[in-house]
């Protein structure tokens, strides 16, 4: 039986590294469209158990924006990017104004809002890719991103169904984006599908 | 009156007029087993149908097929007639409809499929279901009137069974 919670410490050093220069990229892209700097600061890599997950996204009922990439070629699975409600609707107020567009401030997104929060997003996880791609050499294709707006618990449920049956753990990525000392976090689920993970370690000698 | 709060792959068993609660399904069902006379229910939530040849059964309550088989006992351990025996259930969404090179989008069809099927072996009547759609669901079951309350939040609603 596969065993994520088995994982040792040489993978999750590379993951963090993974973590790391996915991050350092998506900074600087974040940074290009927001129209000033973004920190990021260290970010962590961790095997959590499902339900932990939920509480660090604040519970299970907390409304978040989920945004699922299919990847596959080299390495197969999913890689899904989970932000705050209010995180994500703050970033995209501040891209929009940016822009010099139109601010919807009832809290809820509008159009602009929406499709910003999917550009944001394709720039995030497409950061994420190419740090991995380069790191490895893999090739990696990914799909377009897909956004859903539900509870953390339902958005989760993702992890659940790919990895269930083997582990009650989860590879559980956190990065602290801080744009004008507001920070915003950004968490990365990393969901290769099983053989492509031993692939991934393989690659890096570490299998 | 005490509201229990379930989390995933785990059951409670309790009676009017306590509720029992569960958070944030997607493709994860919960679901109840109750005796409407002697007011006594028990929710699981179960995450996936069954277990495959390759994983190890550490918790029987992630699984609809062996949840269900050990709610039964565990509810009519706890004073609930076994002939009375009904079943509600929600969940089995479908979030995500992105598909890549891993099928492991089906998970919550799968997962009612299994639900209706251990049910029908049992002979348990289900008296209310709310499943499938592309919604997370939060479910509260009230003991004493036997009424599953359903919450989504996008749509925000609520739905009574």
């Amino acid at each position: 039986m596969f065993d994520l919670g088995g994982v040792s410490s040489d993978h999750l050093d590379f993951l963090k590294e993974l973590e790391n220069i996915g991050a350092g990229h998506a900074a600087t892209a974040l940074a290009s469209m927001l129209g000033h700097e973004v920190n990021i600061q260290v970010p962590h890599a961790q095997f959590c158990e499902y339900e932990k997950i939920c509480d660090i996204l604040d519970g299970p009922e907390t409304v978040v924006a989920g945004l699922l990439v299919g990847i596959s070629d080299d390495l197969d699975g999913y890689i899904l990017l989970v932000l705050n409600h209010d995180d994500a609707y703050s970033l995209t107020k501040a891209i929009i104004s940016q822009m010099g567009g139109e601010v919807d401030e009832s809290g809820e997104f509008n159009e602009m809002q929406l499709s910003a929060l999917k550009e944001l997003s394709n720039i995030l996880i497409g950061s994420y890719i190419s740090a991995i791609s380069s790191l490895t050499g893999l090739r990696i294709d990914a799909s377009v991103p897909e956004l859903v707006m539900d509870m953390a618990g339902a958005v989760l449920n993702l992890l659940v169904s790919a990895y269930g049956e083997y582990s009650d753990k989860v590879l559980f990525m956190e990065t602290e984006f801080v744009e004008n000392e507001h920070s915003i976090y950004g968490h990365f689920f990393l969901i290769p599908e099983v053989e492509s993970y031993k692939r991934l370690m393989a690659q890096m000698g570490l299998a | 009156m005490r509201i229990y709060t379930i989390g995933v792959a785990e059951q409670k068993v309790a009676q009017s007029p306590d509720k029992l609660v569960t958070l944030g399904l997607g493709s994860c069902i919960g679901l109840v087993l109750y005796d409407p006379v002697a007011k006594i229910g028990g929710m699981v939530h179960i995450m996936l149908p069954t277990a495959s040849i390759r994983s190890e059964v550490t918790n029987r309550f992630k699984f609809a097929d062996t949840a269900i088989t050990d709610m039964i006992e565990l509810v009519t351990k706890a004073g609930a007639s076994r002939q009375r025996l009904r079943a509600k259930f929600a969940g089995g969404a479908h979030m995500f409809h992105t598909t890549g090179a891993v099928d492991i989008m089906n998970v919550g069809q799968r997962n009612i499929a299994m639900c209706h099927k251990i049910l029908g072996e049992n002979r348990i009547v289900i008296d209310g279901e709310d499943t499938g759609g592309s919604s997370g669901r939060s479910i509260e079951f009230c003991c004493e009137s036997c009424t599953l309350s359903i919450r989504t939040v996008s749509p925000r609603a609520v739905k009574v069974i």
